[in-house]
């Protein structure tokens, strides 16, 4: 069987997204199960795509190609390794939880579908492309709707927060097409395929020492990580729940794959020269996330400061540039995506039920709202690495691997958690314990069909928490040709 | 027949799931599933020491283990001044040896009686069944953590215990003190718990593998130079610190003691904080290959000693007294730990936990029947008729001032022998506390014995009354067992086949005759001012105010949250207005400055742009003009 599974992955949300542009408005319920078929779809590939996929191969898997622009160098041209194809999984169940979490929407249904859908779109081509062309066009194809979801069905603040947003990835995506612009300009090279870079061309070290650091600003912008972060928590927090799960969740990783794909495939020399400032950047954004998630009375806001922590665990385990530091960040952006999407959708519930986040002006929803107050916990738990929980695992690894590069760097590292452990437990204190406030007496707990996409993420959180072996095998080989070369 | 042991870690999780998965009209049934999975795990305890099984059981131990990562293919290179390391994948698995078994026994023992005596004090709250989940959640994370043949298995169970203790003691969400103790519960236990990651971390980078067998083997710590392993057992210290409650991480479990009263019982007396303990001898190896990490141990075992003792004999309120009292005695195993003689802890340890459980239940009753905690109003109340309970409460305070022939005794005397030997100053200390405890002792005793008035009729049914007494007279005998097992009497059976390396303690009348004198002392201290205190109608001598402030230490925690802590959150709040606003809004400013100017061309105007066309003709004239030479 020759069925390009990637290809057909990128289609579901494409197709959905046409059905869903011919669908007359008021028809609310085809929409929403147009959607969830797409989004039903495309998991159903990935996990046959994950089955499909030999870990044992470091070159690129699922490889297609077809001419696009060829005199311009340019052609459609993706595939997976290790490093991409939990991506595309971790993509695909977000995107379907989070349509099942945002059956709510009642405002514009159609047009917040078709911005969804196009977001998804954005976000598997950008994990599947081996094309800096058609990498930046996808990325591009995914900021924008970002905008509208927010501005248009977000809640606190979303004109400031959507504009701010968008503005800083368009700096961040502007620098990284600069720099594709410089590759292709070379002399040898007038193309934009990854590969086709990396075999024919070689860098000096002083060209990678200059060329590396741009490509690492761009997708440290896109990583929100310090000090280029503030988009972040303000961003995620106005953002509609499917929106901020996926963007959260999957976009924000892409940055940090950017780094792993495109500076250190490429400029391997550069990565290892700047390793010691990106190592220092990231540990400087694990305590500063912390510490500014300690004073934040919006949960939201907490959270979005708290997933700056974990982004500059992923960023430190990338600057280790050891084995185990790169499996390490790369199963933490999987967990963490996970966790930041349940984070979220329990936010949703929350925010549309009580119409605020402000942790000082709720209480004692435990006795409403138990249900939820579980699933909290859990994805709290789950945020501060707690064993049993894919977070520990993940973070045992970027550990390991930063002590071994540095050991204070590390140590220091690992004591943000604390403060974590200190801010999550002090909001669900806050939040579900104590005296119940008067006005939330009428509050409903999630439907029961509501919990599936949640369970879905706490099975796939317990999963790879019991068995972190199976996750670092389908990784592993590829990190290691990756770190050889 | 050693496979077994899998049934001691398995039923308790089993009663865990399927209490959870139990619906709503079955709830009742979750008292009886935790109970029938405790009562497996005895029963298997109590198979392996028939003599059958002791045959198998080896000092080096068995293990059952499968591969959980495969990672020995990954190179790296060392820390610094160490060789590179050679990984080893990880394997995770059971482990069972003299030492484990010991251990999984009296938890096996204390969990199966407080089980029993929660359906008495818990059935009819609300939430029952989830109580029921989590005490089988602690008990399973517990036996893990024993049974664990890595120590990064054993850290995973440990913050699982870590986890449990949080949802025990926060278990009614709806007061907020208990939400409060849950918290705190969890933040100090993840903080310390963060410092034996570290060392772990700094185990596994040096050494390559983290198997419990291998790492405490006789060659396994040959060649590591001594910064590295003082380091490391520093950073795993720490996590002992916080989870035996040593001073200054003690806060929690003192709070933890007002929960209900089974959940404080399980807590004081096997797990999370005798899991410090257990850790502590397990990794003794580790511990002992730095003498400043032993002196370290010695010094913080013998403060938190000494200060929890002095604490305890000031306290009003018996839970919080016997708290107290519970840390002074991890106190005094961390001492024998430090003094080289982990086995003797160990033993302490034992006895500790029966007798603990015992008296943390009993004091749970005297609570709940009179409505109050405080000895003074208890003893007012008239406690005398409840003989039986009383009787109990009695027996476990005469174990823990260490009279003979009780458990408290041996183990003590025991400690007492290894500090004498080993450390002569801090043998003062040591004698120091068993005068500290033969005072809160019998402080408690004489108090409570002291009411006069009759006692009401207890409202309980039969058969509940029979059940914790049942469970109570248990907790007793064994206690008074457990304490003559490791004696000279009985040929220090258990301590041999504890450590088949331990020198015996040799009986020695001065030090016994010193012990008795001290005790006799505090008792009739805690006698003249407890009785004439109470004849005379105000209750207690007041207490220093620093006792009263119980040390200041959550005050210091109160300091270092707010005043460092929310400080430099703050500080961070500034920086990241300053990103915001100046590197972020200055631009983005200037822009829009930068938009207004451009603005002002296309205001509408006609006599501006008429202005413009004038000065641009006049300035194209003009630099034509100049260019070719006619304007000169």
């Amino acid at each position: 069987m020759n069925l390009p599974i990637l290809s057909c992955i990128l289609l579901c949300p494409t197709v959905a997204l046409a059905l869903i542009l011919i669908t007359p408005s008021y028809r609310i319920n085809i929409i929403r199960l147009l959607a969830l078929a797409a989004s039903l779809a495309s998991l159903i590939l990935s996990t046959v795509l994950m089955g499909l996929f030999d870990p044992q191969d470091t070159a690129m898997q699922f490889t297609e190609r077809l001419a696009w622009l060829p005199d311009m160098g340019i052609n459609y041209t993706i595939g997976v390794d290790g490093l991409s194809v939990t991506f595309v999984l971790l993509a695909a169940i977000v995107l379907f939880c989070g349509i099942i979490c945002s059956w709510a929407v009642g405002f514009r249904v159609k047009s917040f579908f078709v911005c969804l859908m196009c977001l998804a779109t954005g976000i598997f081509g950008v994990f599947v492309s081996l094309d800096l062309f058609l990498f930046l066009s996808f990325y591009g194809i995914a900021v924008l709707p970002m905008y509208l979801l927010t501005v248009l069905w977000g809640s606190e603040r979303k004109e400031y927060a959507g504009m701010k947003l968008v503005l800083y990835l368009l700096t961040g995506s502007a620098l990284l097409t600069v720099g594709c612009l410089i590759l292709y300009a070379l002399p040898d090279s007038g193309t934009f395929d990854l590969l086709h870079i990396k075999d024919s061309l070689s860098f000096d070290r002083s060209f990678q020492d200059r060329i590396y650091p741009l490509f690492c600003l761009g997708f440290i912008i896109l990583s929100a990580c310090f000090p280029f972060h503030s988009w972040a928590p303000d961003g995620h927090a106005a953002a509609p729940p499917a929106a901020g799960m996926l963007h959260a969740g999957v976009l924000t990783k892409l940055g940090a794959y950017g780094i792993i794909r495109i500076g250190i495939f490429l400029f391997p020399q550069g990565a290892a020269d700047w390793a010691g400032v990106t190592a220092t950047l990231a540990l400087a954004g694990i305590l500063y996330g912390a510490a500014m998630a300690v004073r934040q009375r919006d949960l939201g806001l907490m959270i979005g400061f708290l997933n700056i922590s974990a982004m500059g665990f992923v960023l430190l385990g990338i600057s280790a540039l050891n084995e185990l530091g790169l499996n390490g960040a790369l199963f933490q952006m999987f967990s963490h995506g996970i966790v930041a999407a349940l984070l979220f959708a329990c936010i949703g519930h929350l925010y549309n039920q009580c119409r605020t986040r402000n942790i000082d002006e709720l209480g004692g929803l435990s006795s409403r709202v138990p249900a939820l107050c579980v699933l909290f916990v859990i994805a709290g738990l789950a945020g501060l690495c707690l064993p049993g929980l894919s977070g520990f695992p993940a973070m045992l690894f970027v550990f390991w691997g930063a002590v071994n590069f540095h050991p204070f760097i590390g140590i220091a590292a690992l004591g943000s958690l604390a403060v974590t452990a200190y801010c999550l437990f002090t909001a669900l204190q806050r939040i579900f314990c104590g005296p119940l406030n008067p006005r939330f007496s009428e509050l409903r707990d999630l439907p029961p069909w509501q919990f599936f996409p949640r369970a879905v993420l706490i099975a796939a959180l317990l999963l790879f928490g019991i068995f972190p072996g199976v996750f670092i095998n389908w990784i592993q080989p590829s990190v290691r040709s990756l770190l050889s070369s | 027949m050693l496979m077994m042991i899998w049934t001691v870690l398995l039923s308790p999780l089993a009663a865990f799931v399927v209490i959870l998965c139990l619906p709503r009209r079955f709830r009742i049934l979750a008292p009886a599933a935790g109970i029938a999975a405790a009562l497996a795990s005895l029963c298997t305890c109590g198979l392996f020491f028939l003599p059958d099984a002791l045959k198998h059981l080896t000092e080096q131990g068995t293990c059952y283990v499968a591969r959980w990562m495969d990672i020995s293919d990954i190179a790296l290179r060392g820390l610094p001044g160490l060789p590179a390391p050679v990984l080893q994948d990880i394997f995770f698995g059971l482990m069972l040896d003299p030492l484990n078994l010991a251990m999984i026994t009296v938890i096996a023992c204390v969990n199966f009686f407080v089980q029993l005596f929660s359906f008495t004090f818990m059935r009819r709250t609300d939430g029952c069944s989830r109580y029921f989940a989590f005490l089988s959640l602690l008990s399973f994370s517990m036996t893990g953590l024993v049974l664990s043949s890595n120590l990064l298995e054993s850290f995973m169970f440990w913050e699982l215990t870590g986890l449990a203790a949080y949802l025990l003691a926060g278990f009614r969400p709806e007061e907020p003190t208990a939400a409060g103790a849950g918290r705190k519960a969890f933040v100090i236990n993840r903080t310390a718990g963060l410092g034996f990651l570290a060392g772990l971390a700094l185990l596994f980078l040096g050494l390559g593998h983290l198997s419990l067998i291998d790492l405490c083997g006789p060659q396994a710590l040959a060649n590591l130079p001594a910064w590295f392993l003082t380091t490391t057992g520093l950073c795993l210290f720490l996590g002992i610190m916080g989870r035996s409650a040593l001073m200054p991480l003690h806060v929690w479990l003192t709070e933890a003691s007002e929960g209900p009263a089974p959940t404080a019982a399980l807590m004081h007396s096997t797990v999370p904080a005798a899991a410090g303990i257990f850790l502590l001898v397990r990794l003794f190896p580790i511990f002992s290959a730095s003498p400043t990490v032993l002196f370290f141990a010695l010094a913080a075992g013998a403060v938190t000693s000494v200060c929890a003792a002095v604490l305890a004999c000031v306290q009003p309120d018996i839970r919080r007294a016997l708290s107290y009292a519970a840390i002074s005695q991890l106190g005094l195993m961390v001492m024998a730990a430090g003094a080289g003689a982990p086995v003797f802890g160990f033993f302490h340890l034992i006895t500790y936990a029966l007798f603990m459980a015992l008296l943390f239940l009993a004091a749970g009753i005297l609570t709940q029947r009179h409505g109050t905690a405080d000895m003074v109003q208890i003893a007012q109340k008239g406690v005398f008729k409840q003989s039986f309970v009383l009787f109990f409460f009695l027996f476990g305070l005469v174990s823990l001032a260490g009279i003979p022939p009780f458990g408290g005794f041996f183990s003590k005397d025991a400690i007492l022998h290894s500090l004498s030997t080993q450390h002569p100053v801090f043998s003062v200390a040591g004698f120091v506390i068993t005068l500290l405890t033969a005072f809160y002792s019998f402080r408690l005793f004489f108090g409570l014995t002291a009411g006069q008035s009759p006692d009401r009729e207890s409202s309980e049914p039969g058969f509940t009354k029979i059940i914790s007494r049942f469970a109570l007279f248990s907790l007793a005998l064994l206690s008074l067992l457990s304490g003559f097992a490791g004696t000279p009497l009985f040929g220090e059976k258990l301590l041999s086949w504890l450590a088949p390396h331990t020198h015996g303690i040799p009986m020695n009348p001065l030090r016994w005759g010193i012990n008795s004198i001290l005790i006799a002392c505090g008792a009739a201290a805690a006698y003249i001012i407890v009785r004439i205190g109470l004849n005379r109608s105000s209750p207690m001598p007041s207490s220093p105010g620093v006792l009263q402030q119980k040390l200041s230490c959550n005050a210091l925690y109160a300091f270092a949250i707010n005043e460092i802590g929310f400080r430099l959150a703050a500080a961070c709040g500034h920086l990241e207005r300053l990103i915001s606003n100046r590197f972020v809004g200055g631009p983005a400013w200037g822009l829009f400055r930068l938009g207004g100017l451009f603005c002002k061309l296309q205001n509408g105007l006609l006599q501006h742009y008429l202005l413009v066309v004038v000065v641009v003709l006049f300035t194209v004239t003009v630099f034509f003009l100049t260019a070719g030479g006619i304007l000169r």
